[in-house]
């Protein structure tokens, strides 16, 4: 006989696949909305599903500008996106600290930026092109301002010596305050990068937004310079997938 | 249908074929874990598609029916190299999960070997609904199952997942710290 939690694990599933009819729909929902074991389950099974997905997500790069909302959706839960990289062990080559002599984009991070560098890497960089997603997960004025003087640094460094250099700035959970109109401690510098430099994107987390809007039941506005992606642990995925550098500051 | 009209039906099928052809491959390569295989296997099912076409009755089933023959190519593939199992049942992780060490391990590599890890019969269900986009209806149809069976499997696999995806997220022994950069 089918055992309790195998068919709550079959709604929940059914649920996630659309395969339930409006009746069990609204029943389940209902429980959901009471019972936050229910909900940590369904929230687990949608990470689940979503990383399956991520790991057959063919990868196409595209001349398309940065910052465009990636083409599949995906339900990934709003956990910190670094957390679960690590804790799923992401391949984490070791790397050495570069001579200053050999700039690169690591060279002058602060001593303690997180640094993830893909191990394997799918898809080959064009030639010499150096790309890196950073990472704001925190509403400390000092760290975001750290990561945008670090992120100003490099597209100097690089417009003055013309190598190709692309860079995307996404922000979830507490850090998307740096790109919230109301709370923004560094619009001017957005401002100021955004207009400078077309090769730099700052992207909003949408599963972030959904949830402060439902909590907070408000609608949020963004600075106009930010763009919104469904998901920004999917982003940040996906741009591993493709030999993006990965930086925390 | 005389020869002409048959000539024109086939052009039109393969250039559906082809345009299935990365759909296909990408499920194939789910299953057997082998690009050269899932190439293979890919071929093997557009040469049938083609042989067979004239089996197709409703052309909005043209999807479930392709990747229907694909699963007869792979399940036969299968028995050849290992006729004595049950495909619903035997799951070949090791080589997979055994010789890479543990922090040369991507997350692409660890979610496909825990997919890997996942009896056959699993693998093929969740593939099916989450990489193909199929209803729980149209994967009966293709694996020639119950739809009850394609419900508790997908469950099962996605619980199977969750308990080795999910809860090395929780356990703070497990969390390897990000490697930091020092000067």
């Amino acid at each position: 006989m089918k055992d309790e939690f195998q068919s709550v694990s079959e709604t929940l599933n059914a649920y996630l696949d659309g395969e339930l009819d409006t009746e069990k729909i609204t029943r389940l929902e209902s429980h959901v909305a009471t019972d936050s074991r229910l909900q940590r389950h369904l929230n687990e099974l949608e990470q689940v599903r979503a990383l399956v997905r991520a790991a057959y997500t063919p990868i196409v790069e595209t001349a398309s500008p940065p910052g465009r909302r990636i083409s599949y959706r995906h339900l990934i839960g709003y956990g910190l996106a670094a957390t679960l990289l690590v804790g799923l062990g992401i391949g984490i080559e070791r790397w050495q600290r570069p001579a200053i002599s050999d700039y690169n984009l690591l060279a002058t991070l602060p001593s303690h930026a997180q640094v993830i560098q893909p191990a394997h890497l799918e898809v080959a960089a064009p030639a010499g092109e150096q790309r890196a997603i950073f990472h704001v997960t925190s509403a400390d004025p000092q760290t975001v301002r750290s990561t945008l003087e670090h992120v100003e640094q490099l597209l100097r460094r690089h417009h003055s010596t013309g190598k190709p250099l692309r860079v995307e700035i996404v922000a979830n959970a507490e850090g998307l305050d740096t790109l919230r109109i109301d709370t923004s401690p560094v619009r001017e510098q957005i401002a100021r990068l955004h207009a400078d430099y077309p090769n730099i994107a700052f992207l909003a987390c949408g599963t972030t937004i959904a949830r402060v809007n439902r909590e907070q039941g408000i609608k949020m506005r963004l600075l106009p310079q930010a763009s919104v992606t469904p998901s920004a642990l999917n982003q940040i995925l996906s741009r591993l997938r493709q030999g993006w550098v990965y930086i925390r500051i | 249908m005389n020869p002409i009209e048959r000539l024109c039906k086939r052009r039109e099928l393969g250039k559906h074929l082809e345009e299935r052809r990365g759909r296909l491959h990408r499920i194939a390569n789910s299953w057997c874990r082998s690009r050269s295989l899932a190439d293979d296997l890919v071929q093997e099912a557009f040469a049938k598609a083609l042989r067979h076409f004239g089996q197709l009755r409703e052309p909005q089933a043209f999807d479930a029916w392709l990747f229907h023959i694909l699963h007869h190519c792979w399940v036969d593939h299968c028995r050849r190299e290992r006729p004595s199992e049950d495909i619903d049942s035997f799951s070949n992780t090791t080589e997979l999960s055994a010789e890479q060490p543990q922090e040369r391990m991507d997350i692409v590599y660890r979610v496909r070997a825990a997919i890997a890890g996942l009896p056959v019969g699993q693998r093929e269900v969740l593939t099916l609904v989450d990489l193909a986009g199929f209803s729980y209806a149209e994967v009966a149809m293709i694996l020639e199952i119950p739809t009850g069976t394609v419900t508790s499997r997908i469950s099962r696999a996605r619980e199977a997942l969750r308990d080795q995806l999910m809860l090395l997220t929780e356990r703070p022994g497990n969390v390897v710290p990000i490697r930091i950069a020092r000067a």
